[in-house]
């Protein structure tokens, strides 16, 4: 196990690499210069000042030259300077970053707490009207656009009732509207996902005997059957990551909350490219530690799992 | 004038019956975008100066209606050779951090603008062939120019020349903006980026321009909360529950709704500068032809189009600049009118016939043009407006739509036929910046006419706005013959505020001042 885990987190180490590499090839081989979207917009700029900015950003050595610096200084932790703020990129990840982290947070608490009965109900309760009424609220939750339903919830909760504030961040209460906008979605994948993984589970052997033995059915399926069902939801977790942290753009926007969505968005209007290839590589940074978590968990959930 | 003035009244109307202003209370603006800067010199975005504005004073004052006024100059006089402007200052002024304002910290404003660390885009193009300041004495200021520019006067009044203390520039550096101190109404609390930004009464305040101001002394308003609410619809609905009292941009559908609504009111103001305008390359086939350049300016309905995306809430028109500029020619609207025939006519005589799928051919090659855009709100539906209307006489419209910064290089290097801009800028010399050849790329017409740019210069020298006006008109005349702007609309600046909210004014391009405002319980 813990060679396996060590092996695993080596393994992060050619993708961060690779991950890096496209960044910041991305940021140079796309059309545009940097400078003259900075200091060209009133079409006034001088051309020794052009130059003077591309001296100072670095951008007249060779690419390859620039690529090895750029790696350098990112794994010292130097991600740049923003243009547009005059402060450390990684500084400024991190504080908005604390915010979609923490939205993501209560869009998979909300996922999961409405999500897991609700497969578990259509599951037992299968073709029956339970199962129904969960599948139907799930492929609502699917098919609903996040900045749709975001639009909705304030219209009803903070306009009509005035129960919950409609934007800014901080607080349980500015918490609830986009926390419930960006679960939607994934509170439905986890439903359906729990529903066909539980079902297969409900056929097996060993769910047979504890049945036979007179196990009382709740305990059939929340300690034997759930437990081995919930092997693919950790993975599904893996993959939502990602998901959520591109749809927490969407509902940051909706809600004007502080987040690494907006942070990559505002800076690519702003042309603060410093801040782009830092966001970038900020989120592919977290979307592989939280799937590197993911991948040494399931050891713990599953005995059978085994590491060579 | 007439029409600013018609403007200014409907808002008065719509604001009702005035409570009398008591200082206090607090003023929470959402706007779409957030204020890139509080540095008035550094790059700003044209919504920083919403902030700008209240942060910082400028020496000269310029009402609405383009006159310009004393403000923390008190007087000014040009030499004869139009290269040395003499500039009286207020006494008693202080900035917010207790600094002296004087010759000298004007003297550092300037030449703070022109330093190439402070990469300023807006300041620095505003200010022109500026050379140097000379301190005559604590009162007296004088601006050498290296050349006569007449719009100099008109770049101290902008919010870009706001002066700014120099003890916060020498102790902060290249970190001003996060600590930006000014003479305004209004003093700096914070900065939360993607948030908001809060500004606090400053209570020593007692230097408003001498003009266009309702009282003296401070502001009303204990505090400015500036907001950024990026979607439409959410915006709205904060203005709805309460959550700010004042919104910018209110999207145009949502007026109607807004003067059904007792507890709110709409706010409107032109905004001056060249307005929204399609440009039309010059130098590439098939617009370099003036004809087919004519057919364009003749194939497009610009009322429905202002009608139908834009519910009627901006002004249909097709001057090269708006009609709350100085300058402004009424005679030009009526070149061109919507006029399909006639853009049929002259795409005839230029050779095009008709052809297969209702695309004209000529030579076996179809009368195709590209539109540049950048996708953002509202330039899609009125792109694909003109590729509807320009169909209707046989020319085929490709719409590409790019990211900002291969807009720029394919514009600057002159890949488009058509582009979609608009141009926002409180004097005439705008039409410098679009039309004179050594300006080319960022004349995206990339026009090039001796003529032209002889009477810009001219005009850019000449101190006498009549004279300079007289020459601004020639070449509006001239650019619209040559059919380079399409004008779509001159656009209005459409705020809603809540009922509690009152005294809201605005600059001369169009943009909100809160010194005046105050809020009602």
């Amino acid at each position: 196990m813990t060679a396996y885990a060590a092996k695993r987190v080596l393994s992060v180490v050619p993708v961060l690499v690779g991950i890096t590499a496209f960044v910041f090839l991305m940021l140079h081989l796309v059309p545009g210069d940097p400078v003259i979207l900075l200091l060209g917009e009133g079409g006034v700029a001088s051309p020794q000042a052009m130059n003077a900015l591309r001296h100072e950003l670095g951008l007249t050595d060779p690419l390859p030259l620039q690529f090895v610096r750029y790696t350098r200084d990112v794994s010292r932790g130097n991600w740049g300077r923003s243009i547009r703020f005059n402060r450390p990129v990684l500084a400024l990840l991190i504080e908005n970053g604390r915010y979609t982290i923490e939205l993501a947070a209560a869009a998979l608490t909300i996922a999961v707490v409405a999500g897991l009965p609700l497969g578990i109900l259509a599951a037992v309760q299968r073709t029956r009207w339970g199962d129904s009424a969960a599948m139907f609220v799930s492929l609502v939750g699917v098919s609903m656009p996040s900045f749709w339903l975001g639009a909705m919830l304030i219209f009803a909760f903070s306009l009509h009732f005035k129960w919950f504030p409609a934007i800014g961040q901080g607080g349980l209460n500015r918490l609830v509207l986009p926390g419930i906008a960006l679960a939607f979605a994934p509170m439905a994948s986890l439903a359906r996902l729990v529903r066909s993984s539980l079902l297969e589970i409900l056929g097996e052997d060993y769910v047979r005997t504890a049945r036979a033995k007179g196990m009382a059915e709740r305990a059939v399926i929340l300690r034997h059957a759930l437990r081995n069902a919930l092997i693919p939801v950790v993975t599904f977790f893996g993959l939502e990551t990602g998901r959520l942290l591109g749809g927490a753009f969407v509902v940051e926007t909706v809600f004007s909350r502080i987040g690494l969505g907006r942070t990559i968005v505002n800076a690519i209007l702003n042309k603060d490219f410093p801040v782009v290839q830092g966001a970038v590589l900020f989120v592919a940074v977290l979307y592989v530690a939280v799937n590197l978590v993911v991948d040494l968990s399931y050891a713990v959930l599953d005995p059978r799992v085994r590491f060579e | 004038m007439a029409i600013l003035t018609a403007v200014l009244t409907t808002s008065a109307v719509a604001a009702g019956a005035p409570a009398g202003p008591t200082p206090g209370g607090t003023l929470t603006f959402g706007i779409r975008q957030e204020p890139s800067t509080t540095d008035p010199h550094a790059s700003a975005n044209g919504v920083s100066q919403r902030v700008l504005a209240h942060l910082y004073d400028g020496l000269v004052y310029q009402t609405p209606d383009g006159a310009y006024h004393p403000w923390l100059a008190t007087k000014w006089t040009v030499s004869p050779d139009g290269k040395t402007y003499t500039l009286t200052l207020r006494a008693g002024v202080k900035f917010h951090d207790g600094t002296p304002f004087n010759a000298s910290a004007v003297k550092t404003s300037l030449d703070r603008i022109i330093d190439p660390a402070t990469r300023s885009t807006s300041a620095i193009s505003a200010i022109g062939p500026y050379a140097s300041s000379e301190v005559v004495d604590a009162s007296t200021i004088r601006v050498h120019l290296k050349e006569p520019y007449s719009p100099f006067i008109n770049a101290l009044s902008q919010p870009w020349l706001g002066m700014v203390s120099p003890t916060a520039v020498k102790s902060w550096g290249r970190d001003f903006a996060q600590h930006p101190v000014g003479t305004g109404p209004f003093k700096f609390v914070e900065m939360v980026p993607q948030d908001h930004i809060t500004l606090v009464r400053n209570p020593d305040y007692a230097w408003p321009p001498s003009a266009g101001k309702a009282h003296s002394g401070p502001a009303y308003l204990e505090r400015v909360v500036i907001r950024t609410v990026p979607e439409d619809s959410t915006r709205l609905a904060t203005l709805q529950n309460g959550e700010t009292n004042l919104i910018e941009p209110l999207p145009e559908q949502n007026v109607a709704q807004v003067q059904g609504d007792t507890n709110l009111y709409v706010l409107k103001q032109m905004e001056m500068g060249a307005g929204r305008v399609v440009l039309l390359n010059t130098q590439r086939a098939p617009t370099n032809d003036v004809r087919v350049r004519r057919a364009i300016e003749f194939g497009v309905d610009t009322a429905t189009l202002v009608k139908t995306l834009f519910y009627g809430q901006h002004m249909v028109g097709r001057s090269p600049v708006s009609p709350v500029m100085p300058g402004y020619d009424k005679s030009l609207e009526r070149i061109y009118t919507y006029d399909p025939a006639k853009a049929r006519q002259l795409l005839e005589e230029a050779g095009w016939r008709p052809g297969p799928g209702g695309v004209r051919v000529k030579d076996g090659q179809p009368l195709r043009m590209s539109l540049f855009i950048i996708p953002n709100i509202g330039a899609e539906p009125t792109a694909e407006y003109l590729q509807s209307q320009l169909r209707q006489v046989g020319i085929d419209l490709e719409i590409r739509a790019l990211a900002r910064a291969a807009w720029y290089e394919g514009i600057n290097r002159g890949d488009h036929n058509l582009t979609l801009a608009f141009f926002i800028w409180p004097d005439p010399d705008i039409l410098r910046t679009l039309y004179y050849s050594t300006n080319i790329p960022f004349n995206w017409f990339h026009y090039n006419n001796p003529d032209v740019d002889r009477m810009l210069l001219e005009a850019s020298r000449l101190t006498d706005m009549r004279a300079r006006i007289g020459l601004y008109r020639r070449v509006m005349r001239k650019v619209m013959d040559d059919a380079l702007p399409l004008t779509l609309y001159y656009e209005n600046n459409i705020l809603a505020a809540r009922r509690t909210l009152q005294g809201v004014k605005f600059d001369a391009v169009g943009y909100p001042l809160f010194y005046d405002a105050y809020v009602t319980r």
